[in-house]
């Protein structure tokens, strides 16, 4: 009898072994669309990005023994087919392998797959939007759990901004401002917080415009500004490869050639230099991350170190992408190792690792401090664009806008 | 008033490239009764095109212009050569239907050549901003509008005052009566796909100075629609008519209309326009009326 236990007992734990070690996965697959094409414009250096950062990670021997597989594909910058994408995966890749979703996450999916993500399926999901309503003060962990972003929110970034004015502005009369978004949910996103705390901080808002993403024209709309004779424009909801951007850039410098434009991440990027030509020149914006040419930053040598060792000749505007493909591999992957290392590789334990995280990127903020339990990265610097140097040169230090915010 | 004003030339300045995009659909209806569906893909390749001479290879403009359009001409006759031709005596829905088709393989060749980065597009030509009191309008737009003015004027008199030209007319009004006459009609086809690519890929660098130049500039084509829809399909005046229609209305929907809360009015306008002028007019201000025998 006693030998006819054992040898259950035997079988039953052989079987709960083999059946542990067959769920634990040997590859973690992180989802990650990426726009290819569609009104948005190709962001090749981004795919790049994520594929050098795999075999980067995958030459060391993986994360922990694990190895590590982007799943990129195109989502055209457009919600339907990012939420087909992300559906797609959610059903055919097994759930223990299928760990974390890191992409571009349009506003407009993170919107609609909102539910789906939080509280049916429950997958960390670390964005390039930084939208207000998932990461600003009415959305966050507790509404939002799973999703995560690697900056602060547009309200935030457009919170620098507003302050900046106030700093600049030399005239007794309050500061006039006008601001033109994109009819996007991406555009209209930080708005009601704009309108918000401009009168707080006694900027009177003068003129509102919106502006298709695919206007070759805007015309009418700079005339709308002109009248208003604002002393700043705050423009937000554009990616530098929408047409509408260096459109709207050339002509508010033919109509207000004395009207500073400030814009928020995605404004303040070195594509929009080399699409807006001398029109670029002298604009200021918020942007969350190092740029290329910060050379010194460990950050960017690892980033320009495995370029190079890849063999990767990037066009100037894809140097940019390929620095947020970097940024979001690594993030997923350090979330992946403090998941392993706690014994918890399931999508919870990422999300846990992500929630605990204070990992600065390999040394990108130069040593400043801040806490990723908000779910973002409140780290950013106001930048002024040089056409003739073709980079943004910082003109603050890192600033931590949940400090300066308060 | 100054608001009007500022809101109305500006719309004229624009409606003068819209009328040269539109002239050049109108000769290809002419001809061969088939309507462009591939006009933005024409648009932007005769930009860039011209970019490469201009701003590439750095020639002078009035060098760079001539070659950037030749190069066009030789693209849009090798497009009738190939997808046009083999379909004569075929209906013309068949012709339509091909550049349906062409504008799609062309977008995908465009966007694999030149990327989907727009590309900054300022052409180095003499300052002509003018500034009277409030009222701006920016060099650039000036241009738009001079530019588009010595084209359409161009075609005019190639059309109207060379030998090539009445042959054009004489193919354009009867393609059999012309063939009776002795008149090479495959030649004259090829000759007005030529030119009509010339036309839009004029229409694409001045639109482009304006802003930039993208693969994304294609949809600036769409306008072209209801340009030669109000104007007439088959009429010449008709397509400058229609354009300065088209620009004016967009212009002022933009100062006007959208501050009330009609965001994004303006891009749909001149669709409703179009709707309008077709209600009272189903053939355009100036098109002809055709009576068909059952």
């Amino acid at each position: 009898m006693k030998k006819i236990s054992l040898m259950t007992l035997m079988i039953v734990l052989t079987f709960s072994v083999s059946s542990l070690w067959a769920q634990a996965p040997k590859v973690v697959k992180i989802g990650a669309p990426i726009p290819l094409g569609g009104a948005g414009g190709a962001y090749i250096g981004l795919g790049w990005g994520y594929n050098d950062c795999q075999i980067y990670l995958n030459e060391k021997g993986g994360v922990r023994g694990k190895k590590i597989a982007f799943l990129v594909e195109d989502n055209r910058w457009d919600v339907t087919t990012e939420i087909a994408i992300l559906n797609r995966m959610l059903t055919m890749e097994p759930k223990e392998e299928l760990l974390l979703f890191c992409g571009n996450l349009i506003t407009g999916t993170l919107k609609a797959l909102s539910e789906k993500i939080n509280r049916e399926v429950g997958i960390p999901s670390i964005a390039l939007s930084y939208s207000v309503e998932m990461f600003g003060k009415k959305g966050g962990p507790g509404k939002y759990p799973y999703y995560f972003s690697i900056g602060p929110d547009y309200a935030q970034q457009i919170g620098l901004l507003l302050r900046y004015i106030k700093k600049d502005h030399k005239k007794a009369s309050p500061p006039l401002l006008a601001v033109v978004y994109s009819p996007t949910e991406y555009g209209r996103d930080p708005l009601a917080d704009l309108k918000e705390e401009a009168p707080r901080l006694g900027i009177k808002i003068v003129a509102e415009e919106e502006m298709a993403i695919t206007a070759s024209d805007v015309t009418a709309q700079v005339i709308n500004i002109r009248k208003a004779q604002p002393d700043y424009i705050i423009w937000h909801g554009f990616l530098p490869r929408m047409l509408v951007a260096p459109v709207f850039l050339k002509t508010a410098r033919q109509y207000l050639p004395k009207v500073p434009i400030l814009g928020t991440h995605y404004q303040t990027s070195t594509p929009m230099i080399t699409a807006g030509g001398q029109a670029a020149d002298g604009l200021i914006g918020v942007n969350t991350l190092v740029q290329w040419y910060e050379t010194p930053n460990p950050f960017i040598k690892l980033v320009h170190d495995q370029g190079e060792k890849r063999g990767r000749k990037l066009a100037e505007g894809e140097r940019f992408d390929y620095i947020l493909g970097w940024a979001l591999g690594m993030l997923g992957a350090h979330a992946v190792d403090v998941a392993v290392a706690s014994g918890d590789l399931t999508r919870e334990g990422v999300r846990k690792a992500l929630e605990k995280s204070t990992w600065d990127f390999a040394g990108m903020y130069e040593g400043r401090q801040f806490s990723y339990a908000s779910h973002k990265v409140p780290m950013a610097r106001v930048f002024k664009a040089s056409f003739s140097q073709r980079q943004w040169n910082p003109i603050t230090p890192w600033l931590n806008a949940d400090e300066e915010l308060k | 008033m100054t608001f009007f004003l500022q809101s109305f030339f500006s719309g004229i300045l624009s409606g003068l490239a819209y009328g040269l995009l539109g002239l050049g659909l109108v000769l290809i209806f002419r001809a061969s009764e088939a309507f462009n569906f591939a006009v933005g893909e024409f648009l932007v390749l005769g930009a860039f095109l011209f970019y490469i001479f201009y701003f590439t290879w750095h020639l002078p403009f009035l060098v760079a212009l001539p070659l950037g359009l030749g190069a066009a001409a030789l693209f849009g006759a090798l497009v009738e050569r190939t997808t046009i031709k083999p379909l004569m005596g075929r209906p013309h829905l068949a012709m339509t239907i091909v550049t349906l088709g062409l504008a799609n393989v062309l977008a995908g060749g465009l966007q694999a050549t030149a990327g989907s980065d727009p590309y900054s597009f300022t052409l180095d030509l003499p300052d002509l901003t003018v500034e009277l009191g409030t009222l701006i309008y920016p060099s650039p737009q000036i241009w738009a509008g001079i530019l588009s003015l010595v084209f359409f004027c161009l075609v005019l008199l190639f059309l109207y005052r060379t030998r090539w030209g009445l042959v054009i007319q004489a193919t354009s009004e009867s393609q059999p009566k012309a063939l009776c006459f002795g008149i090479n009609a495959q030649f004259v086809l090829l000759l007005v796909w030529a030119i009509a690519t010339v036309c839009i890929g004029a229409a694409g660098v001045v639109i482009a100075n304006l802003g930039a130049l993208s693969c994304q500039t294609s949809l600036v084509g769409l306008r072209a629609m209801p340009v030669i829809l109000i104007g007439g399909l088959d009429s010449i005046p008709g397509a400058l008519v229609g354009g300065l229609i088209v620009g004016v209305v967009e212009a002022l929907t933009g100062a006007y209309v959208e501050p009330m809360g009609l965001i994004g009015f303006k891009e749909v306008i001149p669709y409703l326009v179009l709707l309008i002028a077709l209600f009272i007019r189903p053939y355009g201000l100036f098109g002809t009326v055709r009576i068909e025998r059952v």
